[in-house]
């Protein structure tokens, strides 16, 4: 199967696949189960780094026990940085002395990186280095004037 | 204003409305400890880039480097930066490799045209300006 029909399946955009494929990103948890379909295989194979939490999500009673967005198989599979995250989350912010306003497009475990150094220590960093859609970003939090963290918004793919 | 064609590298600096663009040639080798050369150029330069300021300001490394299209070497301080953006697959060997193995040029840009992502706009001009108080 190509790699453009792969990702159409799916329903991502093909330079993501690409990044998910390199590991550059994320997997998102939400598209593990179509990949499987769509490859004919199992998440273990897809994320073998993620076997011990499949297998004990398998293992469960509790259907609960097996969402890969809430509990504890969130969690694990959080730890092993599968983003388990349903939003799309997007950085809008504002840098010093310029006029526009930027608007970078983030996974959700990127998202949760930049809010604990921005919520919590923004002027101890310097530079922070993260991916955005098909860019690399440098952004140095002292030139950072304001922020916003939107989920859900429009035209954003990670 | 909706920008995202962006190719190469850009540097928004303090003090200046608009990024300087470079033409940069994209890696071609992953960086590992010692390969540093031109075949990492831009993941060298992302790694200076999120060295300890305060080790950086002790050890007189304020500035950083990268070697454009023409093989000559830019510097410039880095608290002077205030964002850098290059493309993913500049910077990722592997990423660059999988995207001409995997893909066929014209799936890209169809993509690319198709998949417009809002990088930079200007606050909305229709928007009516916020009233100032009265002086009494």
């Amino acid at each position: 199967m190509r790699a453009s029909d792969l990702a159409a399946k799916v329903g991502i955009p093909l330079r993501h696949l690409g990044r998910i494929e390199t590991r550059v990103n994320p997997i998102p948890a939400s598209i593990l189960g179509p990949l499987c379909e769509h490859l004919d295989t199992v998440g273990e194979k897809i994320a073998p780094f993620a076997s011990k939490a499949f297998r004990k999500a398998g293992n469960a009673t509790d259907p609960k026990q097996r969402n890969p967005f809430a509990g504890p198989l969130s969690d694990s599979l959080r730890e092993l940085k599968i983003d388990t995250d349903m939003s799309s989350w997007g950085l809008k912010l504002w840098l010093r002395d310029k006029e526009s306003f930027y608007f970078l497009p983030v996974d959700g475990v990127t998202k949760e990186r930049l809010w604990s150094v921005l919520q919590q220590r923004p002027n101890d960093i310097g530079i922070i280095t993260f991916n955005s859609g098909r860019y690399k970003i440098a952004l140095n939090t002292h030139r950072l004037l304001c922020w916003q963290f939107l989920y859900e918004a429009p035209m954003i793919k990670p | 204003m909706i920008k995202d064609e962006g190719e190469g590298l850009a540097i928004w600096f303090a003090d200046r409305p608009e990024p300087l663009l470079f033409d940069v040639e994209a890696d071609s080798e992953t960086l590992v400890v010692d390969n540093d050369s031109e075949d990492t150029n831009l993941q060298t330069f992302f790694e200076f880039l999120e060295i300890d300021p305060e080790l950086s300001k002790d050890s007189g490394f304020d500035r950083v480097s990268f070697i454009d299209i023409d093989g000559e070497r830019f510097f410039c301080r880095i608290s002077d930066i205030s964002m850098i953006r290059v493309p993913l697959a500049d910077v990722t060997p592997e990423l660059n490799d999988w995207e001409l193995t995997e893909c066929d040029a014209s799936d890209l840009e169809a993509e690319d045209k198709e998949q417009r992502i809002v990088f930079e706009e200007s606050p909305s001009e229709d928007e009516p300006p916020i009233p100032l108080p009265k002086a009494n």
